[in-house]
């Protein structure tokens, strides 16, 4: 187990690694000048070349590189102009946002999912397999942007159900904790199902098929026919087996999860990643664009790393490959 | 069942041409004499405006082969006894057919639109009309909504009679159409957006820019990873390990913000666009790629043909590649959809396809201001998006889940 988790750690540190690398490289091809564009035209030539030498922008290509990668290992993204602050601080101030986001969604997603799995996989090949099947394919192939939207304008401004935007009430929903939770939650209803809908649908082929494949299983035959209850034998037998395909898959949704951000929360107005990332492009922010793209592709090599973990330790055969 | 749909396609084909039979004539007239035009010597007029009504010729001209394969499916549908035989045998073609029929549908589209998608109707009347409504509108042309380009058609023509009667006399004067502009009636199918243009040309024109700039990305994203997935496959193991680490960095971006990023800073013209988008997509199939080389290559067969001295190029053209191409197709078809719905997010959130020029990702963030009171404004595009992804989804696990 733990040459495994190494293996895993190594390979991730290395993807990470080529990632600062490609991003450099690609703000270095950029065409425009960073000083011009966060300064505006205005500057005299002295503050120009001040500036640029202060951004290291006159050294050499390779100095330039050394000093970036020394500069993310110790997690300084450099400074936004158009944000008065570092980047750093940017990014860590609608981290709470994102991440509750992300996280309800896939607690939805896979609660959506296993059941529509389930369901379909319970009555296979029959009726509702169809439906659940073609509705599984629907919610997946659905844009995420505009079912928000569908949403939007059906629960919020039809029936008046939920909130159309924002993280929370102006006066924080309430005195106790417990009020100004409830109205967290509230607001982040229809942002959490944008979000997971997508998702559980994939969740919901994968499930349903795996969960067929092992419900073939002799194991499960035998289990069947020395008398064991259908529930024991679904908790116990069934579930952990089919669990695993779901785990991959869910390492490999944690990208379209923050690609679903993006959308999301420019659709409900809610300040987190995805909106800064926004800002900084329709800003032309360069280093906080440069510092969003390093943080997502570090929070889904993460993500890969903790379902490939996760996927190892429900299943011993994935740590011997 | 199937002729069904044969039947619809050529009822449909037939009815195009009749509701549209005065702008495909004039279109193919305008061909025909702007040809005679390059002969006479004043082609510097046409070519001057040919960016406006090319579109119109190729459309005409698609039309013609469209009406033409419409007469021979009805002629073989009317003749299936005799000819059953060679029926049979022409429907193993699958995966061509749709493809054609799309791209014919793409460029006929200046036909079957019947307004112009960036011309603006009369603010105080025309805007934000519900589907079905008709209204009353002083309309820029009865055919296209485009009045530029038939007065541009139909100005060739008379221009051309014009030289015409001077070189050969007034003998070759004939009738010209006259240009009928006046306040009629016109019914728009699927309402007005917010600046009066009519909602259901405007998807026809999205659907269009969204399907080429698709193709366009999924074949150069064909490209680039099959490329890549050959090289890795084929080019030992440095080679092979270098360019799947550089897959998995790629991966490792969720490829929305990836492209994000690359928009923000090289800009977003289409062809851009097109580029950026093969550049985040290449990973699955370079994958896919590799995998079925590295498959492929400890075959008997290609180690008969290296034995025989065959060159690694005619080993790859002749025993590799069309190993692949089944493996291909499928990917292909599902990076379509992504490539569709990764374009459409982009024009949603205001950096892909720019405004004056439709797309179904900006067409739904336009409508964002009007929710409340124009939903076919909203949910009309994103269900053609939805329809279109469903169907190539469900079309690739048709006919490529189980195959054979």
């Amino acid at each position: 187990m733990m040459t495994f988790l190494a293996g895993r750690i190594g390979t991730g540190l290395i993807i990470l690694f080529l990632l600062t690398t490609l991003v450099f490289f690609i703000g270095y091809a950029a065409p425009g000048d960073p000083v011009m564009l966060s300064g505006g035209v205005t500057m005299s030539a002295s503050t120009i070349f001040q500036l640029r030498h202060e951004m290291g922008l006159d050294q050499p290509l390779l100095t330039r590189y050394a000093r970036w990668i020394g500069q993310v290992v110790t997690g300084d993204f450099g400074y936004s102009v158009r944000q008065q602050r570092p980047v750093k601080e940017a990014i860590l101030d609608v981290l709470p946002c994102t991440f509750s986001l992300a996280g309800g969604a896939i607690v939805l997603e896979l609660i959506i999912g296993l059941a529509i799995g389930t369901a379909a996989a319970r009555f296979r090949s029959g009726t509702i397999d169809r439906v659940l099947s073609t509705v599984s394919l629907v919610i997946y192939t659905v844009p995420a942007f505009w079912l928000g939207i569908m949403l939007l304008s059906v629960f919020s401004y039809g029936l008046g159900l939920f909130p159309s935007s924002q993280l929370q009430s102006i006066n924080g929903g309430g005195n106790s904790t417990l009020e100004s939770l409830a109205d967290r939650i509230w607001h982040l209803g229809l942002p959490w199902l944008t979000l997971a809908v997508p998702g559980a649908g994939a969740i919901a082929r994968y499930f349903r098929d795996s969960l067929i494949t092992v419900r073939g299983e002799e194991y499960v035959l035998f289990a069947r026919s020395r008398g064991v209850s259908p529930k024991t034998i679904f908790l116990s037998y069934e579930l952990p087996n089919a669990v695993g395909a779901v785990i991959a898959v869910l390492g490999t949704e944690i990208g379209a999860l923050l690609a679903g951000v993006v959308v999301t929360e420019t659709v409900f107005a809610l300040p987190g990643m995805g909106r800064l990332a926004m800002t900084a492009i329709l800003t032309r922010d360069y280093p906080l664009i440069m510092g969003c793209t390093i943080f997502a592709g570090a929070v889904v090599i993460v993500g890969n790393l903790l379902a490939d973990v996760a996927h190892g330790f429900i299943d011993p055969r994935v740590r011997l490959a | 069942m199937r002729n069904v749909g044969k039947i619809f396609f050529a009822l449909v084909v037939v009815g195009v041409a009749t509701w549209r039979f005065q702008l495909i004539v004039w279109a193919i007239e305008s061909i025909g004499l702007s040809v005679v035009c390059i002969f006479i010597g004043s082609a510097g007029y046409v070519f001057g405006s040919i960016e406006r009504i090319g579109a119109y010729w190729i459309a005409a001209g698609a039309f013609v082969v469209l009406l033409v394969s419409a007469a021979w499916i009805l002629y073989r549908l009317f003749n299936a006894g005799r000819l059953s035989e060679e029926n049979n045998r022409s429907r193993s073609g699958g995966f061509q057919l749709p493809l054609r029929m799309l791209f014919m549908f793409v460029l006929i589209i200046p036909i079957l639109a019947p307004f112009n998608p960036a011309e603006q109707g009369d603010l105080s009347s025309a805007r934000l009309l519900p589907p079905l409504t008709g209204n009353r509108i002083q309309l820029a042309s009865i055919e296209t909504g485009d009045l530029g380009v038939e007065r541009l058609l139909r100005s060739i023509n008379e221009r051309i009679v014009h030289q015409h009667s001077a070189v050969y006399g007034p003998d070759f004067q004939r009738e010209v159409p006259e240009l009928n502009v006046s306040t009629s009636r016109s019914f728009f199918l699927l309402g007005t957006d917010d600046l009066g243009r009519d909602v259901f040309s405007r998807l026809l024109y999205a659907i269009r820019e969204s399907l080429v700039i698709g193709a366009a990305a999924v074949s150069l994203t064909l490209f680039l990873g099959v490329a890549i997935g050959l090289t890795a496959g084929l080019g030992g193991r440095i080679a092979d390990a270098l360019l799947m680490r550089l897959t998995d960095v790629f991966l490792a971006v969720p490829a929305l913000i990836l492209l994000l990023m690359l928009v923000a800073f090289f800009g977003n013209s289409p062809l851009l666009l097109v580029t950026t988008l093969a550049l985040t997509g290449w990973m699955n199939i370079a994958r896919v790629v590799r995998a079925e080389t590295l498959n492929a290559r400890t075959r008997e067969y290609i180690f008969i043909s290296k034995m025989l001295g065959k060159t690694p190029y005619q080993i790859v053209r002749l025993h590799i590649l069309p190993n692949l191409y089944p493996t291909i197709r499928s990917a292909a078809l599902l990076q379509f959809c992504s490539v569709l719905l990764a374009e459409a997010a982009l024009s949603f959130l205001g950096v892909g396809i720019q405004p004056p020029t439709p797309s179904l990702g900006n067409m739904i963030n336009e409508s964002l201001p009007y929710l409340t009171q124009a939903w076919w404004m909203s949910v009309l595009p994103g269900v053609v998006l939805t329809g279109i992804i469903i169907a190539a989804n469900a079309y690739s696990e048709k006919h490529f889940r189980h195959p054979g």
